[in-house]
């Protein structure tokens, strides 16, 4: 799984001894390597640092989606995500949000928005049931 | 200071095998690359007591299982994780070995088949990172993660299409002159612009080609080099780095940077002092980051630089992955960490060369392996110059 989701919030886990977020997932805190984290929710808010439409992909699903858009974001809690991207116009440095989603095979992804508008449009919407 | 390695030879430079797809399993890649230098080198295969592989579709085995398989009895052996830096650790390793007297010859090989199934299995388990956090978006693989690294550079440097046609049409060149490139008729500029998107803005010829192959070379001292009468290349400086600066958030350099003086210093030589350089070229924009982080360039200058530097074998600029590199000879897999080094080392060792590198001395060779999640981890860097005869 690769994060969770808790009623459209962003769930990340954070260490208990120093407060780092966590992404991609550990079991130890990637700072000070304790051991206790805790899945909190944080904020999904963070900026564009690029982006590419992938053409040729190793998965029948994406590639007949294809160009499938993906992203990626440096989050103001801390972390780096590679996400899908569902953003019409893309822009190196534009705010952005991550929100995690379940998608067709109920496994919890993360989509990045505009800031200004949570809902998943373009060709990532396919990958989710019961858009409205 | 780290202790120089004086006294070492390198030989015996071996490509074996290249093929689109083949049936075959790894080890038949690496035991012919082993039987070819026991061929080239005189050597029979009970001295061979020191044995290093890459490779990723010797999975689940290891270099263990391969003595078995190869009926070698070795009293060092060595597994070598570390992708595209491999052929360069590899070397670091059995030289060190040598000199300490843990082993006298040993043999270096790299390589991979290429089951036309294989490339979706060894992408899709390449990294617990990246198997949950990369290839589910899109499972574009390394593409996917490159493309992002290259609009990053180009937004940043002014960095221009052309600018990276310029580096594979270089090495197109130079494969033309090396028959075991899969790829050898030229490419134009025109088709390099005009080529399928792959993830913008890579295209088509912005990647390398999966494909079968190994490579090889053996490691002993300098006095049974010449003993066996081999023509040698000897090591003037190592140095490898992982997980350099972690906390880029744009990818735009590697490890590189850290070692590059060290390196230069204890080999008495300078960029301006190479003969040619051998970079890993999984993709154009990481040329770049390579003659940036060794100092050919500045940083962010390397568009400027491949504008105005000759980058084929003979013209007279900076002879520049000299048998083709990946971009053209493709990439069979761990083999790809060793291309550019087992090509150096044939430079510096073998004769009338169809793509020989005028007065070639000495040779900067580097390596970039291991995208675990949104990066590669391993940078590695060696000087090799042409052993006295």
């Amino acid at each position: 799984m690769a994060a969770g989701v808790d009623a459209g919030r962003l769930l990340l886990p954070r260490c208990r001894d120093c407060g780092i977020v966590q992404y991609p997932l550990r079991e130890l805190c990637r700072n000070c390597l304790g051991d206790t984290l805790d899945w909190v929710p944080v904020s999904g808010d963070g900026t564009l640092l690029s982006w590419t439409n992938v053409h040729t992909s190793l998965e029948p699903f994406f590639a007949d989606h294809a160009p499938w858009p993906v992203g990626r974001v440096k989050l103001e809690c801390g972390p780096l995500v590679i996400a899908h991207l569902a953003i019409a116009s893309p822009d190196t440095g534009m705010r952005v949000r991550v929100l995690p989603h379940r998608d067709l095979s109920d496994v919890a992804v993360l989509i990045i928005v505009p800031e200004s508008d949570a809902a998943v449009t373009g060709p990532v919407a396919d990958l989710l049931p019961d858009v409205p | 200071m780290r202790s120089p390695y004086t006294g070492i030879a390198v030989t015996t430079p071996v490509s074996f095998g290249y093929t689109r797809y083949s049936e075959h399993g790894a080890p038949w890649f690496l035991g012919g690359v082993l039987r070819e230098l026991l061929r080239q080198s005189g050597i029979n295969k009970a001295d061979i007591d020191g044995l290093a592989v890459s490779s990723f579709t010797l999975a689940p085995d290891t270099v263990v299982a391969l003595t078995e398989y190869l009926s070698l009895s070795p009293r060092w052996v060595e597994h070598l994780p570390y992708g595209g830096a491999g052929g360069v650790i590899g070397l670091q390793r059995a030289a060190r070995a040598v000199q300490n007297g843990d082993a006298d010859i040993v043999a270096c090989i790299g390589g991979d088949t290429h089951r036309r199934e294989g490339f979706r299995d060894l992408v899709s388990n390449f990294s617990s990172f990246s198997t949950d956090s990369v290839y589910p978006y899109g499972a574009g693989g390394p593409n996917a993660v490159f493309a992002m690294i290259t609009r990053s550079y180009m937004e940043r440097t002014g960095a221009t299409r052309e600018d990276f046609g310029r580096i594979c049409m270089a090495q197109r060149f130079n494969a033309g002159h090396h028959d075991a490139a899969l790829f050898r008729e030229p490419l134009t500029l025109e088709a390099y612009l005009d080529a399928r998107p792959v993830a913008e803005p890579l295209h088509l010829f912005d990647c390398v080609m999966p494909c079968a192959g190994a490579e090889g070379f053996l490691v002993m001292s300098e006095h049974r080099a010449r003993s066996l009468k081999l023509p040698r290349a000897r090591i003037g400086a190592i140095g490898e780095r992982h997980n350099a600066f972690p906390d880029d958030d744009v990818v735009l350099r590697g490890g590189w940077a850290l070692y590059r003086d060290a390196l230069y210093d204890a080999a008495g030589l300078g960029p301006a002092d190479m003969s040619m350089l051998q970079t890993y070229d999984d993709y154009p924009v990481i040329v770049m980051l390579q003659m940036e982080g060794l100092g050919f360039c500045g940083r962010g200058e390397a568009p400027d630089f491949v504008r105005r530097t000759p980058l084929t074998f003979d013209g007279g600029g900076l002879p520049h992955n000299t048998c083709g590199g990946q971009l053209s000879a493709g990439q069979a897999g761990a083999a790809g960490g060793f291309l550019g080094l087992v090509e150096a080392i044939r430079q510096l060792t073998t004769p009338d060369l169809r793509n020989a590198v005028p007065n070639a001395r000495t040779a900067l060779i580097s390596g970039y392996g291991m995208v675990n999640y949104d990066r590669c981890l391993c940078t590695a860097a060696a000087i090799l110059g042409k052993g006295e005869s």
